[in-house]
């Protein structure tokens, strides 16, 4: 980020630039003039505290630009990824146990829209129908209390309906993959030949083998999630983390950049971390440590 | 005003430039010549009503909470809504009282005394006194604090005095006819509380005498504000204004999702929309209750050729570019014909606009002139493009001077880069836009090797023309001044250097319930940027 062209001086005040020494007095204001090493130290030693450090650009303490974004995008990943899932799991199943039927044909031929039509299409195509032509829905916004308690539904609807588009096409092609490769497996010959009703072969055999990848897949695109959103967050005026990363890569505010890097690879881990521990419950096979 | 950081990266620019070629068809199918249009009139009377909150969208936030530090857009919409300055420049670009009743200078403008105007309130309550003068221009100058004008302040050796209450004397070091001008930079010179800013000097929280108050930033996000009910102003009822509660300002910065919650109803009023559909709005209608209105300020788009090195060392190949250029073009392309075809970084219709004809298109000649300089065979340049807000200007110069043989490649930066590429001269030409202006220092400042505290772009060197800029800056007289700024204009446009092409458009879109507010031109105060939304009214 450092190495990177232009500083927080060069884009707070573009063509209006300081001369020499307003840029020296304004730079020793913001410890930019110390050595990289010291202002990294600097920083280290307020992290141990709890200081996430100072926005340059919005004059206020980081923690507090993450604290008024992290809500937003914590619902709208949440939301998304619960909608996906409760979609595309079960339809990848069914297209998997009714294989080369129509079932199946219109579950992959979903699949292949919801991956190939880019999130800022279908946002905006989204925005056009329940928005403007039908009036239903919020084109835009986070609620707020102004909103009441149906303000919350109705402006969260359109962008994660958006966001869950893409991951339900990825989450079913390998839930279908997943469990076709479990249904050939000989534990589930056996069930069916020991006479176990079959939605008992798929729900409760089948179905919990097969998660363990899908549940790792999950994992990652929550990880990608977690800054990743930013178009979705443009088309709808989504107030969330990516659109804060972006911003601030862009105004090089370094603690901010710094800040949010420490944050998604915390969340990174610790997501990870959950899959991990999930694996263990899913299969007992697995232990940890 | 100069545009920073439409840092999403689908700017109304971005999004203009997939409409560009077929904006071209279009434009070249009507004509070059574009009429004036319904939307520039000004809004029929009503009976104002008070009460109720505003939602406003802009394409781009606060640069930052601290007013001294207005460079943006955005800036320019929030910061005029709390903060004014001593003096703004009106319709015409002449300079006019705000929170200063009457000012004369002395000693051949070395002294200026500002009478203040009476009574009027902080949003704190507290009267702004001489005293509030003082702190304001010191803080200004103190360089620590990262004021826009804190080097001309430095430069001028700007020193403040209190004589009494309400009068204020300034001192610089000599004659500066621009020093007004400068003052009137919207809230660049605006007078704060110094309540407004914490121990270690930074602005936590503006307190300014505009009409609205701070109430909340988030940044990126909304910005929030309430009425001041201690507004010096009144409204046709004589009660202070403004009429409205509050507003909620909130940044969308995709120019057609902005469009969308408008008239999605989610928002009263939004600035730029997509330029296309003002143009469908005027070809055609707008959508039922949805009104728009199209404004300039002095905000102008310009190419600047670095004369620092080849080929636009040479002035033959810069007088082939002039030559090239084909405004009007450009203009249908990139604004569908909605911006103002100029040659000076000034509208049309400002005091400082000289009518020197636009250089006409004339391809033979800039050939010609190409082969004389050696380069008949063409010549690779770059362009430094500050992306995605001059993308799509940057396509339209790249084909035009193709026509006579300058491979232009674009070298596209994000505002970090572009602006830390500038003075290194290590580029060809770069697109960049100027505003906030009411006097022609500024903009040919910036071409001034020995500027008085401007950025030194484009490399040009010539004494005899520094001669005419130290000489413009210094001459009180209006009058006298443009004689010699007209002198300067022409010198530059002998050599090639700038290009001012389009002033820009600005247009504002609204439900029709929004009533009352007076854009640029028509209110002394909204020049301040804040639009008039002072007087904006709700009929809902």
């Amino acid at each position: 980020m450092r190495f990177v062209p232009g500083d927080p001086i060069d884009t707070l005040y573009g063509i209006n630039r300081p001369d020499q020494a307003t840029r020296a007095a304004i730079a020793s204001k913001l410890g930019l003039d110390r050595p990289l090493w010291i202002q990294y130290m600097r920083w280290i030693g307020r992290l141990g505290a709890g200081d996430l450090g100072y926005s340059i650009r919005a004059q206020m303490p980081v923690a507090t630009l993450i604290r008024q974004r992290l809500p937003a995008s914590l619902i709208l990943v949440g939301a998304s990824i619960i909608v996906s899932v409760i979609i595309a799991i079960p339809v990848g199943v069914l297209a998997a146990a009714y294989r080369d039927s129509p079932i199946d044909l219109g579950a992959m031929t979903t699949a292949l829209v919801t991956l190939s039509v880019p999130p800022f299409v279908s946002g905006v195509l989204l925005v056009l129908l329940f928005g403007l032509a039908l009036h239903w829905l919020p084109t835009m916004g986070y609620p707020t209390a102004r909103d009441g308690v149906f303000g919350w539904p109705a402006h969260l609807l359109l962008p994660t309906v958006t966001l869950a588009g893409t991951l339900i096409g990825i989450v079913l092609r390998l839930t279908r993959s997943s469990v076709l490769d479990e249904l050939g497996q000989d534990y589930v010959r056996i069930a069916r030949a020991k006479g176990v009703a079959e939605r008992a072969v798929l729900a409760t055999h089948v179905l919990k083998n097969a998660l363990l990848p899908i549940i790792t897949l999950v994992g990652l695109q929550m990880s990608y999630l977690l800054g990743g959103t930013v178009i979705v967050e443009i088309v709808f005026a989504w107030p969330g983390l990516g659109g804060l990363v972006v911003d601030a890569i862009l105004a090089r505010d370094y603690p901010v950049v710094q800040a949010l890097v420490l944050l998604i690879a915390t969340g990174v881990i610790l997501i990870s971390l959950a899959v991990d521990v999930s694996y263990s419950m899913l299969d007992p096979r697995i232990r940890l440590g | 005003m100069v545009s920073n950081a439409s840092s999403r990266g689908l700017s109304r620019r971005a999004l203009l430039k997939g409409l560009t070629a077929a904006g071209i068809g279009i434009g070249l199918s009507r004509g070059l010549e574009r009429p004036p249009v319904a939307a520039d009139a000004a809004p029929a009377p009503g009976v104002p009503r008070r009460g109720g909150s505003m939602n406003i969208g802009i394409e781009e936030d606060l640069t930052s909470i601290d007013p001294y530090k207005l460079n943006g857009n955005g800036d320019l919409l929030i910061q005029g809504l709390m903060s004014q300055p001593l003096v703004a420049g009106n319709a015409e670009d002449k300079i006019e009282p705000v929170l200063a009743e009457t000012y004369r200078s002395e000693s051949g403008g070395k002294t200026w005394i500002f009478n203040l105007r009476k009574g009027v309130k902080f949003h704190n309550g507290r009267e702004m006194t001489g005293d509030d003068v003082k702190w304001s221009f010191d803080r200004i100058r103190d360089r620590k604090n990262g004021a826009v004008l804190s080097s001309i302040f430095n430069i001028i050796d700007l020193r403040t005095t209190v004589v009494d209450r309400y009068t204020v004397r300034t001192d610089i070091a000599t004659g500066f006819g621009a020093f007004l001008s400068n003052l009137a930079q919207s809230t660049r010179a605006a007078i704060l509380a110094h309540e407004s800013v914490d121990a270690s000097g930074t602005v936590t929280k503006p307190i300014g005498t505009g009409p609205f108050q701070f109430v909340d930033w988030k940044p990126g996000v909304q910005f929030s504000a309430k009425r001041h009910d201690g507004y010096w102003q009144t409204g046709a009822d004589g009660k202070p204004l403004p009429y409205i509660d509050a507003l909620t300002v909130k940044v969308v910065s995709d120019p057609s999702a902005r469009l969308n919650a408008l008239l999605a109803g989610g928002l009263d009023f939004i600035t730029q929309p997509p330029v296309a559909a003002a143009r469908n709005w005027i070809d055609a209608k707008p959508p039922e209750g949805i009104e728009f209105r199209r404004w300039f300020y002095n905000y102008s788009d310009y190419l600047s050729l670095n004369t620092r090195r080849p080929p636009f060392n040479d002035v033959r190949v810069r007088q082939a570019v002039q030559a090239t250029i084909d405004r009007r073009a450009l203009n249908d392309a990139v604004y569908f014909g909605l911006g103002q075809v100029h040659n000076q970084p000034f509208k049309t219709s400002s005091f400082w606009y000289e009518n020197i004809p636009i250089a006409p298109v004339d391809l033979t000649k800039a050939k010609s002139l190409m082969q004389q300089a050696g380069f008949g065979r063409g010549v690779d340049v770059t362009l430094a493009v500050w992306s995605p807000v001059n993308d799509a200007c940057a396509e339209v110069y790249q084909a035009q001077l193709a026509q006579i043989g300058m491979r232009v490649k674009l070298d596209k930066h994000d505002p970090g880069s572009f602006f830390a590429l500038l003075p290194t001269y290590n580029w060809g030409m770069a697109t960049l836009e100027i505003g906030t202006l009411f006097h022609p220092d500024r903009p040919y400042g910036y071409l001034s090797k020995d500027n008085v505290g401007h950025p030194y772009v484009g490399g040009y060197d010539d004494p005899r023309v520094e001669t005419l800029l130290a000489q413009g800056r210094d001459e009180l007289d209006p009058a006298r001044a443009k004689a010699i700024y007209r002198q300067v204009v022409t010198d530059f446009m002998a050599v090639g250097t700038p290009e001012y092409h389009v002033n820009l458009p600005l247009i504002d879109a609204y439900h029709g319930y929004v009533q009352g507010f007076d854009a640029y031109g028509r209110d002394l105060v909204a020049i301040n940027g804040q639009m008039g939304l002072h007087k904006a009214w709700l009929a809902k």
